[in-house]
């Protein structure tokens, strides 16, 4: 289930505190007021008691004991209501018990439940009703000579209890009233509370991806609470942006590229239709042409090899791969290339590791440092791969050539996409571009690192680091078992 | 007319000269990178700059802003592969004359030089008139009277040239930079021999020589 709106939450939990507050409020207002009312006629009923457990003391005859008990109970100023009734435990008959006016006797007086009955030589005070009348009433026993003597002494308490009756009305009424303001109030201002948040959100959503250039929420004044949100939402359509407009740099870079080899062939082309030429000259014009194409297609293909990388996530079908194994057959594959060119390719030390990862990916990488090495490197020069273990629980391959080409200010920007150290030089050698670009991405992919180190005039050694997903001596067990 | 050409894309900065010479009747030099291209522009008398803007060693904007810091007039023809509004408005902004997106059609660019050459010289109108005679910029083709000339290259570039600056007096050193690239070798009477061979088409005095200043093509006699 969908939890339920802030609004309506804040406002819930408002108005449960307020039902409480207002309910210990009102609840511990009737407990003083009640033990203010009725601690009057307790106090009275005390008197009374005390005064009547002298008299049972004394080995007077019942209707005596009457008589004074009917004395004491008279109470000066609440007239004669009091009703009595005093016994010794195990008599059949009462040592007193008052008789009203009407003759009638106080049935209660002689139900009293067991339950209420104190310990011996204790009091208690509790609440009776009898016919809609209300009475306090004093139980009290005490040890006589006679035995254990029980004197109940029940004042009537109906007005005390109508009063408690309005004030528990009123509170009732107060505290409801209360808490509906509240509800109402309450409700209300947690909406004009949260109205910066709604007012955020219109702007948010106002926004458009026109807008993430400039700064848009910058005028937006919130509150402080708002801020940090505020803040970090810009700070995302910053990020938004700079990689927006990254992508409209590759883009535009992408055009430029395809363009360039366009540009040529189409000047080709026009130059030697401009006039009528000897066969051998629309040759020429037909080969270079060719060449164009060849070089649009090599950077288209890097094109979508790229974007197939970006779209994909994390690395794709992952296997064990032997690297050694993986760098021998890529030596060999560019063997006749390099030799084509007057140069050589071999294989050093390569340590025999293994990398998790997919096999197709990380063959592009090493094909490209090695394209990379026989295009840039000095024609002739021997190229020479290595892996060992190291640095930690990883292997690093390193494609080394003779050429000491690369300035130093060049070395950061090497990964990047379309990045040329020179570009008029790049460009007559067909590079893309692309491919060192997409050698980091993959190596990245794989959690490793690729970069690159230039010894001005002896040597350029690209390094690729990758995770090995067992070391030496787990792969020498598994080698001999 | 001569063009410097300031491009780092070889082939496609030759297949510019080839074609300018041919179809604009232009002597060309090409350069093919920034600080070089700057400094051929600045220590040579260009009728046309084609000046690319990605360039090894100095930006075609960077090296535009300077040739525009020292002073220096010459039309300026860029071309970029960039075609956003943006690259062109800088590229406007900084000097730049003109502008072609890569790839160009070439009938394009053609049309284009000779308008900033014309434009270089004041001269809107592409057919040029010196008395009799009737240069059409655009076709390379002279009449004279009425009749059509056809002339060889090496002629029709220098009366070309004399006819954009009809009625001035205009030095053989200017002629000799004018219409030979910076490779061509020259001899110190190769502008006495291609002016005699213009009188000798159209009479002597199409052409009066000012003793110890130069040449001059039509215009009032003194």
């Amino acid at each position: 289930m969908r939890p339920l709106s802030l609004k309506w939450r804040l406002s819930l939990l408002v108005i449960l505190v307020v039902t409480v507050v207002v309910g210990a409020v009102s609840a511990t207002a009737y407990l003083r007021i009640r033990r203010t009312y009725l601690g009057h006629i307790d106090r009275m009923l005390t008197i009374m008691g005390n005064a009547l457990a002298t008299k049972v003391d004394a080995a007077r005859p019942p209707a005596a004991l009457e008589a004074e008990a009917r004395l004491v109970t008279q109470s000066p100023w609440r007239g004669t209501g009091t009703h009595f009734r005093v016994w010794i435990a195990g008599d059949a008959a009462d040592l007193a018990a008052s008789v009203p006016p009407n003759g009638k006797k106080a049935a209660f007086l002689w139900n009293l439940s067991a339950a209420r009955r104190p310990d011996p030589g204790e009091a208690a005070f509790f609440d009776v009703q009898d016919k809609q009348k209300h009475y306090r009433l004093l139980w009290k026993r005490l040890g006589t000579a006679r035995g254990d003597a029980n004197i109940v002494i029940a004042h009537p308490s109906s007005y005390e209890h109508r009063r408690l009756d309005e004030v528990m009305a009123t509170l009732l009424l107060v505290g409801g009233g209360l808490i509906l303001a509240t509800a109402v109030f309450g409700t209300w201002l947690v909406r004009l509370g949260i109205r910066p948040i709604r007012k955020v959100t219109d702007r948010l959503s106002r926004l458009g991806a026109e807008d993430l250039g400039d700064q848009r929420l910058a005028d937006l004044v919130v509150s402080r609470e708002l801020e940090p949100l505020v803040e970090a939402v810009e700070r995302l359509l910053e990020r938004l942006d700079a990689a927006l407009e990254q992508q409209k740099q590759f883009a535009s870079d992408a055009a430029h590229e395809l363009r360039t080899p366009l540009s040529l062939a189409r000047s080709t082309l026009e130059l030697a239709a401009s006039q009528p030429r000897q066969a051998a000259d629309y040759r020429a014009a037909v080969e270079e042409v060719l060449g164009d194409l060849d070089r649009m297609d090599r950077l288209i293909a890097q094109l979508l090899t790229l974007a197939r990388i970006d779209r994909t996530r994390g690395v794709p079908e992952p296997v064990d791969i032997r690297l050694d194994a993986a760098l021998h057959e890529r030596v060999a594959e560019y063997h006749a290339c390099a030799a084509a060119r007057g140069g050589e390719v071999t294989a050093g030390d390569l340590a025999p590791c293994v990398v998790r990862g997919n096999e197709k990916m990380l063959g592009l990488v090493f094909r490209n440092l090695l394209d990379n090495a026989l295009t840039y490197g000095p024609a002739g020069g021997a190229v020479r791969v290595d892996l060992a273990y190291g640095p930690g629980q990883s292997c690093t391959a390193t494609v080394r050539d003779e050429g000491g080409r690369l300035p130093p200010e060049a070395l950061p920007h090497l990964f990047d996409r379309f990045y040329r150290v020179e570009s008029s030089r790049s460009r007559r050698t067909g590079g893309s571009g692309l491919g060192l670009a997409i050698a980091r991405e993959v190596v990245r992919r794989h959690g490793g690192d690729i970069w690159v180190t230039s010894s001005p005039g002896t040597q350029t050694t690209f390094h690729v680091r990758l995770p090995c997903t067992q070391d030496a001596d787990d792969w020498a067990g598994t080698a001999q078992g | 007319m001569r063009v410097l050409i300031v491009e780092d894309e070889v082939r496609l900065a030759r297949n510019i000269g080839r074609m300018l010479q041919a179809e604009a009747a232009c002597a060309v030099d090409i350069s093919t990178d920034g600080p070089d291209g700057l400094h051929m522009a600045l220590s040579n008398p260009y009728d046309l700059i084609v000046l690319d803007l990605m360039l090894p060693g100095m930006d075609g904007l960077d090296l535009l802003a300077r040739l525009r810091d020292a002073g220096r007039r010459t039309p300026v023809l860029v071309l970029t592969a960039r075609d956003t509004t943006d690259d062109v408005i800088r590229g406007l902004d900084l000097g730049g004359d003109d502008y072609l997106t890569k790839p160009f059609k070439m009938k394009e660019l053609l049309a284009r030089a000779r308008a900033l050459i014309r434009r270089g010289y004041d001269r809107p109108d592409p057919v040029l008139r010196a008395g009799p005679i009737e240069i059409n910029t655009a076709t390379h083709t002279v009449t004279y009277r009425g009749r059509k000339a056809l002339l060889p290259a090496m002629e029709y570039r220098l009366l070309e040239y004399l006819a954009m600056r009809a009625g001035e007096v205009v030095s053989k050193t200017d002629i000799i930079e004018h219409l030979y690239d910076f490779n061509a070798e020259t001899f110190s009477n190769v502008v006495e021999v291609y002016v005699s061979a213009l009188r000798k088409r159209f009479g002597a005095d199409t052409i009066r020589t000012i003793r110890g200043q130069g040449y001059v093509l039509g215009g009032e006699e003194p």
